[in-house]
């Protein structure tokens, strides 16, 4: 397939891999601890661990996969917020597959849906209006979920229904926006990153500028990267290749997709539909200042919490649970309790064991379990 | 609306004014000047106001470890003829 296949080329692999332990041969660095390199997206982490990136890697190159998967830092309480709607009986309850999933503390989507819940499973928020105008009887309330990538196609189908006057719809808003949180991280004392592959998707919408703060005030360089394999090892490379000649900016290796500028159209959208959140809480990381949005006062009747009552309560994760570290990169994945153990994908605890993006189902779905335990009796031994 | 203003409606930390880089090392440069000598002063005005009384206070220490000694001294030498000596004696 064009633009698939040769981004999937392992003897350009091989050269890149090349290029890239040349570059570490010849770069002066601390040889005492692995250069650390996270990869803010959901979606990188899931290609790393399809194809093997991490294991052609030099041992002296860490990966840390960072927060960019929507569903794996979505608090419990807000999943209990949106199974709490799904059970009002008027209610036609639309949701991307991967949320179904995620554990609430009395049940899943799936589970209420079990327990005679209309959850319903969409490909699009424009699939959630179609049942509305196919339902006008009943009330249908999307699950809006993700960063500055989704946030747009909901907020053209909020003006869309504003359009065509359909008040049977509304979105229980879940967008998060993924800049704030990279300088959280970025503040977080656990942490030494030397630099990061930035999200493509969320640059195509937003552009490169809202990223310069990173290399300007903490000296940390950052290549915006797709996800086919090719694209993250020559992302790795343009990063090696800042840190030896001692720059920090942001480069953009996915130029096929995200433009400098952005998208001014669906960021547009997004300013017409929403307001910032003072504060959002993200699974493990807490809460963090104007790093949500609800939905404008203009658009309030298309707003689930507005028209719902919804408990919005703040629930702890399970104690065995260590998303919050392997979120932040402080643990690998099988290095959690409970992982690989009492948290499979069949049944998972933490949301990153829900989502194919996130980091513990990646682990676990493409030989993480096997190496974890390798890797663990051989620092034993 | 353009997206640039979009942007800002987004992420508001980032559109926040800038400093002037040297006139944010200036006035980082007088803070620390400014609490260097706060502090050399604070040390100095403590020492002269409070001579008197750290002198004494550090006669007392050594008068108490004065009459410590002189303690363990009475001490070890009333031990000298203790039943374990005599019993070792006989």
């Amino acid at each position: 397939m064009r633009y698939v296949d040769e981004f999937r080329d392992r003897a350009k692999a091989d050269v890149l891999i090349k290029a890239i332990e040349q570059l570490l041969a010849r770069m002066k660095r601390d040889e005492t601890r692995p250069l650390q390199i996270m990869e803010v997206c959901g979606g990188h982490t899931h290609s790393i661990f399809r194809y093997g990136v991490e294991g052609m890697l030099p041992k002296s190159i860490e990966l840390v996969h960072g927060p960019g998967c929507p569903v794996c830092v979505l608090p419990m309480g807000r999943v209990d917020d949106g199974v709490a709607i799904a059970e009002r009986p008027e209610v036609i309850f639309a949701t991307f597959g991967d949320a179904m999933r995620v554990p609430g503390s009395r049940k899943s989507l799936l589970q209420a849906k079990a327990d005679g819940c209309d959850v319903r499973m969409v490909y699009s928020p424009m699939d959630a209006l179609a049942l509305a105008r196919r339902n006008p009887e009943r009330e249908v309330v999307f699950f809006g979920i993700g960063f500055e990538t989704t946030m747009p196609s909901t907020a053209l189908t909020v003006l869309q229904a504003e359009r065509e006057g359909i008040e049977n719809f509304s979105i229980f808003c879940n967008h998060i926006t993924i800049v704030p949180t990279i300088k959280a991280i970025l503040d977080s004392p656990d942490l030494r990153l030397d630099g990061f592959l930035g999200p493509g998707h969320v640059s195509m919408v937003i552009g490169d500028a809202p990223y310069e703060f990173i290399a300007r005030y903490y000296k940390r360089p950052m290549v915006i990267a797709g996800f086919e394999p090719l694209d993250i090892l020559q992302s790795i490379w343009m990063l090696l290749k800042q840190i030896d000649e001692g720059r920090c900016e942001i480069e953009n290796q996915y130029t096929r997709v995200a433009a400098r500028e952005g998208n001014s159209i669906a960021l547009q959208a997004v300013a017409r539909v929403y307001e910032l959140r003072e504060f959002f809480e993200w699974r493990g990381l807490g809460s963090i200042d104007h790093s949500g949005v609800k939905i404008r006062d203009a658009y309030g009747r298309f707003d689930a919490e507005r028209k719902f009552a919804v408990p919005n309560a703040r629930i702890a994760d399970p104690k065995s649970c260590q998303c919050g570290e392997v979120l932040k990169g402080v643990i690998k994945p099988w290095q959690c309790k409970v992982f690989g153990r009492a948290c499979t994908p069949e049944t998972p605890l933490g949301a990153l064991m829900v989502s194919s993006e996130g980091a513990c189902a990646a682990y676990y779905q493409y030989g993480g379990v096997k190496r974890g335990r390798d890797e663990a009796e051989a620092s034993v031994a | 609306m353009t997206g640039n203003s979009a942007l800002e409606g987004l992420y508001p930390f980032l559109h926040d004014k800038e400093q002037d880089p040297a006139a944010r090392d200036a006035g980082l440069l007088h803070s620390i000047e400014a609490k260097a000598r706060e502090s050399r002063e604070a040390n100095a005005r403590f020492f002269a106001q409070q001579a008197g009384v750290l002198i004494d206070a550090a006669k007392a220490h050594a008068a108490a470890y004065h009459i410590l000694w002189d303690l363990v001294h009475t001490l070890l030498a009333d031990n000298r003829g203790s039943a374990i000596s005599k019993d070792v004696a006989a």
